[in-house]
């Protein structure tokens, strides 16, 4: 005797026919750039992997993460217009 | 009547625990239509022979294939195991699948009985059934939790028959968790092999081998339906008990890695969230880019909470896929100060609002980047105009308040519409205010005065929008002081921020410290809930024993704490 272990019986009736039901109005407005996805972290299709298949070859060494982001330049249209009112606010007392 | 089908089904499933040969009971209790002929077979065998109203027959014809107490030197009973087997049947023969609610019942009960045989001393066989079955009922239980249609006739019934807190709401996806819970506690709880709970080979021992596939079974259910005090509870029971998370495979460890960095994160433990994100973003495979994705989601908000932003490189991975168009304005502004931008950006109605809400992640962009914004805008104000300081004259550098002041005031202006925009004063919403009641119209007061709660009496009538005044300026740059993002002291009585030790590195290296080594100089390694190979002594798990309370959300770290 031999058994089949998955089927596509009650469980995936109830996924699949979900799609639609749940739309409320707040669903409707339009989302924004590429964002829309399920929220359910998915099962992994295989059991165990070695490390090697989580790097990125040739990648070991790239920094993910700026440290250092303080932005000094102060000549961009941002700062000259906090620096006009600083001075407007000054000359005004 | 003859029931051949059966009776070489039980033959069969004799043979396999003779043999200990657990996958294959596993692959054996087919449960999910459409069922192999032979199934079918075992049903229509079921209906004729074994009808509904008498269990005891078919709980003897399982005895005649299965003895209740094993002949072997080890000993132990298949009771428990046969009364599953019974349930077994009674499922096949009695489900329909049109049926989602019963089923889900049913199969609830069926996995409950399966976890008794587990408890047996014979148990260990049936582990992967339990898995099996608990990954079933936990798919059915969120696919029928979508369907609002279906469950609703329940909300009712579960709130009076909720078994846990009085009056607190048991729903089913609840109930599912709690269910396979027991089947984590059954992992967990393991006494065989010696107590680093691993064989020979360095493997989780016994039926601890299911201990985080029951787990993250557990904490998908408990994350769902959001109850995030239980999920506390499982990672508690695994800091204190489990063997080294790095035993086991890879699935298993990102999928919990990332849970439990999900939970920190709730808990605006952003560090420690960020390590175990961080640990199952490095392990999660290349190709599982939708996991990936997920996990990166989570691992960049609390990276830019605690002061470190995507690198270009990582926003042009595959996964990341659109995460560059939202986030990096946030980084944009964090850096240059610019409040009004950031007031923008975190306003719900925001082009991209309603994605970082249903991520979880917009009150926390919102209120922990105020933080770091509000020192990037301390720091340009003070490149701007502030005293940069006369070592001749040991003079330290200083930033005036009041032009702190008059910059937040121009932005939060501008945020507000009302900036060279005189006509527009309505002042657009922002995110708190999702936690406030609409305003109704007030009924014809038949009073004409209406009704003034006593508490109220004089209150005066709110007016005008909310500027920062020089007492808000003044708290938040303590504020920030005190979290040593800013380096100095203030002058209450000239409304200046001093800063200290300028003269090795400079009045802006000394005054506004790098945020990230700041918050990170702070925190040690150890992550409650994650279990690693090597623990440093007497700080959490190296201490912790039997019964000890592993609190896992205390006090707020620096890079939770609000201006």
């Amino acid at each position: 005797m031999s058994a089949a272990a998955e089927g596509s019986g009650p469980t995936a009736n109830a996924v699949t026919s979900d799609e639609g039901s749940s739309t409320t109005l707040k669903d409707q407005k339009k989302p924004a750039v590429a964002l829309e996805e399920d929220d359910e972290f998915e099962d992994f299709p295989v059991e165990d992997w070695p490390q090697e298949d989580s790097e990125v070859p040739g990648e070991q060494d790239t920094h993910l993460w700026e440290e250092s982001w303080d932005d000094d330049d102060t000549t961009e249209d941002f700062s000259k217009q906090l620096k006009e009112e600083l001075e407007k606010v000054k000359a005004n007392k | 009547m003859a029931t051949p089908t059966i009776d070489k089904f039980l033959t069969e499933i004799a043979g396999i625990l003779r043999e200990k040969n657990a996958t294959q009971l596993r692959d054996y209790m087919v449960l999910e239509p459409p069922l192999p002929p032979l199934y079918n077979q075992i049903v229509s065998e079921l209906k004729t022979s074994y009808p509904v109203f008498n269990q005891a027959p078919l709980e003897a014809k399982c005895k005649e294939f299965i003895p209740e107490y094993e002949e072997s030197e080890e000993g132990g009973s298949w009771t428990s195991f046969i009364t599953f087997l019974l349930k077994y049947f009674t499922f096949l023969r009695d489900v329909n699948v049109e049926q989602l609610v019963e089923t889900h019942d049913m199969l609830k009960s069926l996995l409950n009985q399966c976890i008794l045989a587990l408890s047996a001393s014979t148990g260990l066989v049936v582990l992967p059934t339990v898995i099996s079955l608990s990954r079933t009922l936990a798919r059915l239980a969120i696919g029928l939790d979508k369907r609002p249609d279906l469950i609703a006739h329940l909300t009712r019934r579960e709130s009076t028959s909720g078994t846990e807190e009085a009056g607190e709401r048991v729903t089913l996806v609840e109930s599912s968790a709690n269910v396979i819970r027991e089947a984590f506690k059954k992992c967990l709880s393991e006494r065989s092999g010696n107590a680093s709970g691993l064989d020979r080979s360095g493997q989780p021992e016994g039926r601890r081998m299911g201990i985080y596939l029951t787990a993250n079974l557990c904490l998908k259910l408990f994350f769902h339906c959001r109850k995030l005090r239980s999920a506390e509870q499982i990672f508690g029971n695994i800091y204190q008990q489990s063997p080294p998370l790095a035993r086991f495979p890879a699935s298993q460890r990102v999928t919990f890695l990332y849970y439990l960095g999900r939970y920190h994160f709730a808990n605006s433990h952003f560090y420690r969230a960020q390590l175990a994100l961080q640990a199952a973003y490095s392990q999660c495979h290349l190709k599982c880019l939708k996991q990936r994705r997920l996990i990166l989601i989570y691992l960049l908000t609390a990276n830019m909470i605690l002061g470190r932003f995507p690198s270009t490189h990582l926003l042009h991975r595959p996964e990341s896929q659109g995460l560059q168009e939202a986030f990096e304005p946030f980084c944009r502004c964090i850096a240059k100060g610019d409040l009004a931008t950031f007031r923008r950006l975190t306003n719900l109605e925001s082009e991209n609002a309603e994605w970082f809400l249903r991520k979880r992640i917009l009150l926390q962009i919102s209120n922990r980047c105020e933080v770091l914004l509000w020192r990037s805008l301390a720091r340009r104000t003070f490149m701007l105009s502030g005293f940069q300081g006369d070592t001749t004259n040991k003079k330290a550098p200083t930033l005036d308040l009041q032009d702190v002041l008059t910059l937040a005031t121009l932005l939060e202006r501008r945020a507000l519409g009302l900036d060279n925009k005189p006509k527009s004063t309505k002042r657009p919403e922002h995110t708190n205010s999702i936690f406030m009641a609409k305003p109704t119209p007030a009924p014809e007061p038949e009073d004409p005065q209406g009704y003034i709660d006593p508490d109220l009496a004089g209150a005066m009538e709110p007016s005008g929008p909310d500027l920062p005044n020089i007492d808000t300026v003044e708290s938040i740059i303590t504020s920030l002081v005190d979290q040593d993002l800013l380096h100095g002291f203030i002058s209450h009585k000239s409304l200046k921020f001093a800063i200290t030790g300028s003269k090795a590195t400079g009045a802006l290296a000394a005054g506004f410290p790098n945020v990230w080594q700041v918050i990170s100089g702070k925190f040690d390694d150890e992550v409650p809930g994650w279990v690693r190979e090597q623990t440093s002594s007497g700080l959490g798990r190296g201490a912790a024993g039997p019964g000890m309370v592993v609190n896992l959300s205390g006090a707020r770290p620096v890079g939770a704490a609000s201006a």
